[in-house]
């Protein structure tokens, strides 16, 4: 040490200049790192906001209307979400619009829609602005409602409705007509159906149009079957693809009818008796993805049942029920953009739920005017409501995010199509599919993963830094220290790819032997173990080397004047003095297992399970934001659980190091220096 | 010495051999993965013979042998790579069971050349198209007369181009600023750059004609070869890239073939979708990346380390930003990449971009508000702060009190002592957590992916131009590099003799900056005086 | 002009066919790419990583011709091209999908018209399967068995190559089971062609790259997995694959891509900003222009992809203009 001087002012000032520059520094840094959490917590906080429904104003109609005088309602907002238009099909044939205009939202007059003359008695909304429309004197009609927006040239929206019919085909039958009829197809084929009530069910394919209007024209295939109906019928529901028909009976049966196959098979059906109390069943809806039907019942109970495996054969079984209560179920109308739905009852009631997750989403008491009818915007944002008064109303729709939440994350889910309730994590699906963003295999994951990794690492980085620290000559630690911290030179790319490509294999190989036939999965825990394990060794090593090798050599030295051996001054004298500084060597590689990303990326399989075998791999929290977060749209559902899957690991790690903290702290002061 | 308990046990004689065991598996370990590298990666730059193999079934080809195994019947198969994309279907390897080889032989005549499209060529050349292979040393001068005429004719106007393409997008920038706001744009100076922008577009359509000529003319030169099973195809002599005639080489020809691909290795840029060509962008961009990257965080680390350690106290607000910097340790770097992108990308780079350039964000072109070296380093300073922090803090712990308490009694401030005295002593240990750091920010992959590292980038973060170091531009990087070609590779074949060089160079890039450190901090040990028994 | 064997045996059987057989006004093969005047500027392009490697060779041959055009390519993921069009960051985006509704509304939210794919290139999607593994082919609901939890083309689970008609050694060997990381293009197209848009198993191990799919299949003697055909290698098998309703399995070579009998068959797009009141960007319609070019279709073959049947290609040429 240099030979101190007396003290000037400009040291003082250089002190005082100094702390505040190194205070300024370790703030901003610790400010900084501090901002992460900060900024993971804002983007997965929303997951779990609750859904809202605002109302966004009345709209006072002309001639009001009573709902049982309304076919259909029509409602469709611009991309901004900002502008709405409504639509209002009376039975009698007629539309009204009401769209916006100076001074807010004004009704145009009153317009016929053309086509058979008898009044509409059913009208069902097959999105796009087509409506299939059945008449009193069973014709079908496929009708072109739009209230599209369009730019009008000086930056604002203007909406010109137009409406007309596509296709007519007659669907009457010899005693009665239909009491249920629908329209299925694109722009080529179309598919009507027809069940009566006496339980045939009629379906007749049309070849495709060669003009804009056919007049009960161009049948191209018919079929039929006749369906013992254990009751009369009281509620049908035919998915978008045109191949499953459900329909209910005033008796709690549901009956499947399948449509799949060609024009020459026959039609299959099948009855399950739904409600042991054989309540009635008021409404059927399919849901997005034209998989689950949404049931509602006459005592206001509202069910989700889909086909599940049993034995081999699709089933159909009820997968969720919520209570019973507010008289018979009016109507159910399925969001068009997730698995959720609204269910109307009689007492004026709504209830918003969520298929997947299995809750009510929120409960609109029933209040008056009663809501009568109801019709959802194609993006799910608006929802348009006739009251009992005649009246409109719009609200804005906000479902935020229904798939996630704590059911949605950390519960055992019964999805559609699987065979039980299961921990599922498979996020992204086709545009009307079911994402699955459970956790807790990911959890699972990481905590399997960084536990194998230690078991390997541990022993072998402690071991080794005792040794080099205290056994070995001098000479060596120099020397060999280095080359132990190469270890953290490779980078996590290679080991990975090294461990993928040459280890994983390998190892199996040499396996192979002794399992026999025993599931053993290639990339499995044993092959991170050592891949994980080899980029936390150096780290364990390197700290607790340190701290072993900073213990003063007075301890040691004063042990061995007491007769102690080498060994037993180690382990007696020194191993204790270092133990905080061990302790936080180990629970950094601990840190470091938990949040490596490339490694486990590369050779641990990335497969969503649970499981205790070594022999299987995992999919880590780590891995999972990887692999995922280059493709997930930003702001969405996938994109925040992400950053909860991130926020978790912080957690995690939070966890871990708290309780280091508490008994590295406690360590320090029993073993520490004075 | 005092007598004590059976020997073994108390000796721990046991404990210790195990206990070196434990280090020499480690150093096991290390030597593994060392060796399948350098094998793999030695055996890509050796330059290997061309054998001509036929088949029972009367097939022939030239390859390079590549690999063997044994098939489920227990038939040894030999891999051989056979080049000739364009005439195999797009297969350049192929296995033969060792059973169906008729013969092998290695013709001396036999020419592997590197393409800059469709790969290698392994054939012979046929002068003046005859049946006659011509003479090696005939081609080895065509080729270097013709790529002394191409650098004569041809790659004056092609980089007078580029300059021109250059000039064009810095004149449009000031374009775009001369003329924002729309309301009052800068009208005379806005003319100006209108017609010097005029000017450059007439340049470059007149070079581009002239070009275009000169191209299609030097393409029109081609050379007759033939595959081994004498399938004629004419090669432009721009498309070769390197001749050898594998064959005819002795031991000290190998040798200079060797270091002649070494050289191409590290000076070279990538080729034909980073399958092929050399790492010389990669290179210059990790150690650049790493260097930025520890100017930014090393000071700043150790400074958080000094302030948790020895002035914020032992209060709960210490133990908190203590236990805050431990937890970041574990975060994913991948999280890092997120937060690099939200905060730094969009956030101080898009308010510097708003702030500097708001004629650019109205075009949509991003400065600093997009992926760049200056946020990449960023991004890795940060992910490997807690690294540093928590060595620093360690290191200034282990410092006896009675020092810091001797150098106060002496009459030293705070910081003289902190200065002079306590960090000079925990330099060791500071280094340690500088090193750890740096290694693993130099094989860091995920941040980057987000933060500015791409698959090929054309200009240099470093370079000739003003302002000499550009921290906005992107950038290559090895660790990026290896897991491209690993991952996305379309010839993944092709590839992986790159990837294990790949490695090697990153290895002992890496390794070299480390052993700097090392012995850095050696000698600072050294001159502590030893520890330990 | 035709460099690929298969396709002069091709052009050789339509020759000898008689072009009398061929309509007089129809070409015969791309449009030759030639330079024209007025091409400057930049070119970015943020997108699928499937393309990356197309695009990169495509970029590399235009600057070839145009030096003074640069052409970044960055491939993330299909996902980050339509936020990068949007934000104006890019001009041009590859994508292994056609884009979904709701980001298509969110480019003409901000733009104001809607953004037009343009297909490159026509994909096989493959099944591989290890280079000694001797099974002959798969049909799709065996696929689905292997690949999907739900099986939802109702076929027995699958879980040993015994299951799949395998015997001897294989009967008792467990499928060890590849697959792309989910949110991928290629993951997104599997699941709804091969296993009608049912759930993965979750031992299907992802892979964050197409390479890595057949790396990971080359080491695992009992692995399979699906992936393009352009990543092919000597280390593993592609199977012919069954429709599964009768027909035969089919090889996943490009004529079967394209008269439809190989059943995952998909095309590649590139999207633009076409603004339907003003014309492309000379330097990206040029781009584009090469990319259709019979130049720049040989580089897709040569990539392992298919290129565009005529007329196809000429609709697409249509929609630069």
């Amino acid at each position: 040490m240099k030979k101190l001087r007396p003290l000037p002012n400009f040291s003082r000032l250089a002190d005082w200049a100094a702390e505040a520059i190194i205070t300024i520094a370790g703030l901003a840094v610790i400010l900084t790192l501090a901002a992460m959490p900060a900024l993971m917590l804002k983007e997965a906080a929303p997951l779990f906001l609750p859904p809202g429904l605002k109302p966004l104003g009345k709209i006072e109609s002309p001639e009001k209307l009573d709902p049982g005088q309304v076919a259909a309602l029509i409602v469709s907002a611009d991309l901004s979400g900002k502008n709405r238009a409504a639509g209002l099909l009376a039975r009698d044939g007629r539309l009204a619009f009401a769209v916006p205009g100076e001074g807010g939202m004004a009704f145009l007059p009153w317009r016929p829609l053309t086509g058979s003359a008898a009044a509409i008695r059913q009208a069902e909304n097959l999105g796009g602005g087509k409506f299939s429309l059945l008449r009193e004197d069973g014709v079908l009609n496929l009708a072109q409602i739009d209230l599209e927006f369009a730019s009008d040239g000086k930056g604002g929206t203007v909406v010109e409705p137009a409406a007309r019919i596509l296709l007519e085909v007659e669907m009457g039958g010899e005693t009665a007509p239909p009491l249920y009829a629908m329209l299925r197809g694109d722009g080529a084929s179309h598919q009507a159906l027809a069940v009566y009530a006496d339980g045939t069910v009629r379906e007749k394919r049309l070849a495709p149009p060669r003009g804009l209007l056919r007049r009960g024209g161009g049948i191209a295939s018919e079929r039929e079957a006749r369906i013992r109906l254990p009751a009369s019928l009281s509620a049908a529901a035919l998915n978008r693809s045109g191949d499953t028909l459900y329909l209910g009976t005033g008796e709690g049966d549901l009956i499947k009818v399948d449509l799949s196959g060609d024009s020459d098979s026959e039609i299959a059906w099948e009855a399950v008796p739904a409600f042991p109390d054989r309540r009635p069943v008021t409404a059927l809806a399919f849901l997005n993805g034209d998989y689950a039907l949404a049931v509602g019942d006459g005592l206001g109970g509202t069910s989700v049942w889909f086909p599940r495996r049993e034995n081999g054969e699709f089933r159909l079984r009820r997968a969720v029920a919520w209570p019973i209560g507010g008289g018979a179920v009016e109507a159910i109308t399925p969001s068009l953009r997730d698995r959720s739905f609204l269910s109307l009852r009689r007492d004026g009631s709504l209830s918003w739920f969520h298929s997947t997750t299995a809750r009510e989403l929120l409960a609109v008491p029933a209040r008056n005017p009663k809501p009568g009818l109801l019709a959802v915007s194609s993006r799910g944002d608006n929802l348009l409501s006739l009251g009992s008064d005649g009246n409109l109303e719009f609200q804005a729709m906000d479902s935020a995010y229904p798939e996630a939440g704590w059911n949605g994350f950390f519960r055992r889910l019964l999805y559609e199509g699987y065979e039980r309730a299961a921990f599922v994590w498979q996020s992204t699906a086709p545009e009307s599919g079911e994402p699955k963003l459970s956790l807790v295999p990911l959890v699972w994951g990481s905590v399997k993963a960084a536990a194998f990794a230690m078991l390997f690492a541990t022993p072998l980085a402690l071991a080794a830094a005792v040794f080099l620290s205290q056994f070995a000559p001098p000479a060596w630690r120099a020397c060999l220290k280095p080359v132990v911290e190469m270890l953290a030179a490779v980078p996590s790319v290679v080991v990975g790819f090294l461990a993928a490509l040459w280890l994983a294999p390998l190892l199996e190989s040499r396996l192979r032997f002794f399992l026999g036939d025993q599931p053993y999965d290639q990339r499995n825990s044993l092959v991170i173990a050592v891949a994980l394990g080899f980029a936390v060794i150096p780290n364990i090593f390197s700290l607790a080397e340190d701290a072993i090798s900073a213990v003063p050599n007075s301890l040691a030295a004063a042990a061995l004047a007491l007769g102690a051996s080498k060994w037993q001054a180690v382990r007696g004298v020194v191993l204790p003095a270092a133990a905080p500084g061990i302790f936080t060597a180990v629970m950094f590689g601990l840190g470091r297992a938990v949040g490596e990303t490339m490694i486990v990326l590369m050779a641990a399989g990335n497969t969503p399970i649970i499981s205790l075998s070594p022999y299987n791999g995992m999919r880590t929290l780590s891995a999972n934001i990887a692999v995922e977060m280059p493709e997930a749209p930003v702001g969405g559902v996938l994109f925040r659980t992400l950053f909860l899957c991130s926020l978790l690991l912080f957690a995690l790690t939070l966890g871990i190091n708290l309780t280091a903290e508490i008994l590295g702290h406690r360590l320090r002061r029993k073993y520490g220096s004075p | 010495m005092a007598g004590g308990n059976g020997g073994f046990a108390r000796d721990g004689k046991f404990w210790i051999t195990l206990f070196g065991a434990a280090l020499a598996f480690i150093l096991l370990m290390l030597a593994v993965p060392g060796y399948l590298i350098v094998k793999n990666s030695l055996a890509a730059l050796w330059p290997a013979p061309l054998e001509r193999v036929r088949l029972r079934d009367g097939g022939v080809f030239l390859g390079r042998r590549v690999n063997s195994d044994l098939s489920p019947g227990g038939q040894v198969r030999i891999q051989y790579k056979v080049g000739n994309r364009e005439l195999n279907a797009s297969a350049d390897f192929r296995w033969v069971r060792e059973l169906d080889i008729a013969g092998i032989d290695f013709p001396e005549q036999a020419v592997a050349l590197t393409r800059s499209e469709n790969g290698d060529f392994f054939g012979f050349w046929l002068e003046d198209g005859e049946a006659g292979t011509g003479r090696p040393e005939t081609l080895a001068l065509k080729l270097e007369d013709y790529r002394r005429r191409r650098e004569a004719e041809a790659e004056p106007p092609r980089r007078r181009l580029i300059e021109l393409g250059e000039r064009w997008r810095e004149t449009n920038l000031a374009i775009l600023k001369a003329a924002y706001p729309a309301e009052s744009p800068e009208g005379r100076r806005l003319a100006g750059l209108l017609a010097d922008e005029a000017e450059i577009k007439a340049e470059s359509e007149r070079i581009l004609g002239v070009f275009n000529g000169i191209r299609e003319d030097f393409l029109a030169e081609r050379e007759t070869f033939a595959a081994a099973d004498s399938t004629r195809t004419l090669l432009p002599l721009d498309f070769i890239l390197e001749a050898i005639w594998p064959n005819r080489l002795g031991f000290f020809g190998r040798l200079a073939q060797f270091f002649r691909n070494v050289r191409g290795l590290i000076l070279d840029y990538p080729r034909s979708a980073n399958t092929e060509g050399g790492l010389f962008p990669a290179i210059f961009g990790t150690v650049l990346l790493v260097f930025l990257m520890a100017v930014s965080a090393f000071p700043l680390g150790v400074a958080a380390g000094v302030y948790i350690q020895e002035y914020a106290g032992n209060g709960f607000l210490s133990r908190l930003a203590r236990v805050a910097v431990n937890n970041l340790a574990g975060v994913p770097s991948i999280v890092y990449g997120i937060f690099g992108l939200g905060f730094f990308i969009y956030g101080v780079g898009g308010g510097l971009d708003s702030l500097l350039y708001p004629e650019r964000v109205a075009a949509g072109i991003n400065t600093f508000g997009g992926g760049g070296m200056l946020w990449s380093s960023l991004t890795l300073g940060l992910l490997t702060l807690p690294v540093v922090i928590v060595a620093t803090a360690e290191a200034l712990a282990t410092v006896p009190s009675e020092i810091r308490q001797g150098s106060l009694a002496l009459g030293a401030t705070r910081f003289q002592t902190l200065w002079r005295v306590v960090i000079p002593l925990a330099a060791p240990g500071i280094l340690t957590g500088f090193i750890l750091a740096m290694a693993r920010a130099a094989g860091e992959v995920a941040p980057l992916m987000l933060t500015g590292a791409v698959k090929s980038a054309h200009l240099l973060p470093l370079d000739a131009e003003w302002p000499f170091l550009h921290p906005e531009r992107k950038f290559m990087h090895l660790g990026f590099h290896i897991y491209d070609m690993g991952f996305q590779s379309p010839n993944v074949e092709a590839s992986k003799p790159l990837v294990y060089l790949t490695a090697l160079v990153l290895l002992i890039l890496v390794f070299a900056m480390n052993l700097a450190a090392i012995c850095l901090r050696q000698r600072l040990r050294n001159r502590q005086g030893m520890k330990g028994l | 002009m035709f460099r690929n064997s298969s396709r002069k045996a091709l052009f050789l059987s339509l020759v000898l066919l008689g072009l009398t057989a061929l309509p007089a006004a129809a070409a015969d093969s791309p449009p030759v790419y030639r330079q024209v005047a007025g091409v400057a500027g930049n070119v970015n392009s943020v997108g699928s990583d499937t393309l990356n490697n197309l695009m990169a060779l495509w970029s590399e041959a235009f600057r070839e011709i145009y030096p003074n055009v640069a052409v970044q390519v960055e491939g993330k993921g299909s996902s980050t091209a339509p936020p990068a069009l949007t934000a104006g960051a890019a001009q041009i985006g590859p994508m292994s999908r056609l884009m979904k509704t709701s980001e298509i509304e969110g480019f003409e939210k901000s733009r104001g018209f809607k953004p037009t794919p343009v297909a490159v290139a026509v994909d096989c999607l493959a099944i591989y399967v290890h280079r000694d593994n001797p099974i002959p082919s798969l049909s799709l609901p065996q696929a689905d068995a292997i690949f999907s939890s739900t099986r939802k083309l109702n076929h027995a689970e699958i879980a040993r190559w015994g299951e799949a008609g395998l015997t001897g050694d294989w009967a008792n060997r467990a499928i060890s089971v590849y697959g792309r990381n989910a949110a991928s293009g290629t993951y997104a197209f599997f699941k709804e062609i091969a296993m009608g848009n049912g759930d993965y198993k979750n031992s299907v191990k992802e892979q964050p790259g197409s390479a890595a799919v057949v790396n990971g299949v080359a080491g695992d003697l009992g692995g399979i997995g699906y992936s393009g055909i352009g990543y092919r290698t000597s280390e593993v098998r592609v199977l012919p694959v069954a429709d599964g309703k009768g027909g035969n399995p089919v090889e996943p070579t490009f004529v079967n891509a394209l008269n439809g009998k190989y059943p995952l068959a998909r095309l590649l797009y590139i999207y633009i900003p076409k603004d339907p009141k003003q014309p492309l960007p000379a330097a990206t319609r040029e781009f584009l222009r090469f990319a259709l070019s019979s130049q720049g279709q040989e580089l897709v073959e040569r990539e392992g992809y298919g290129a565009l049947p005529l007329d196809v290609l000429a609709e697409q040429l249509k929609l630069i203009e």
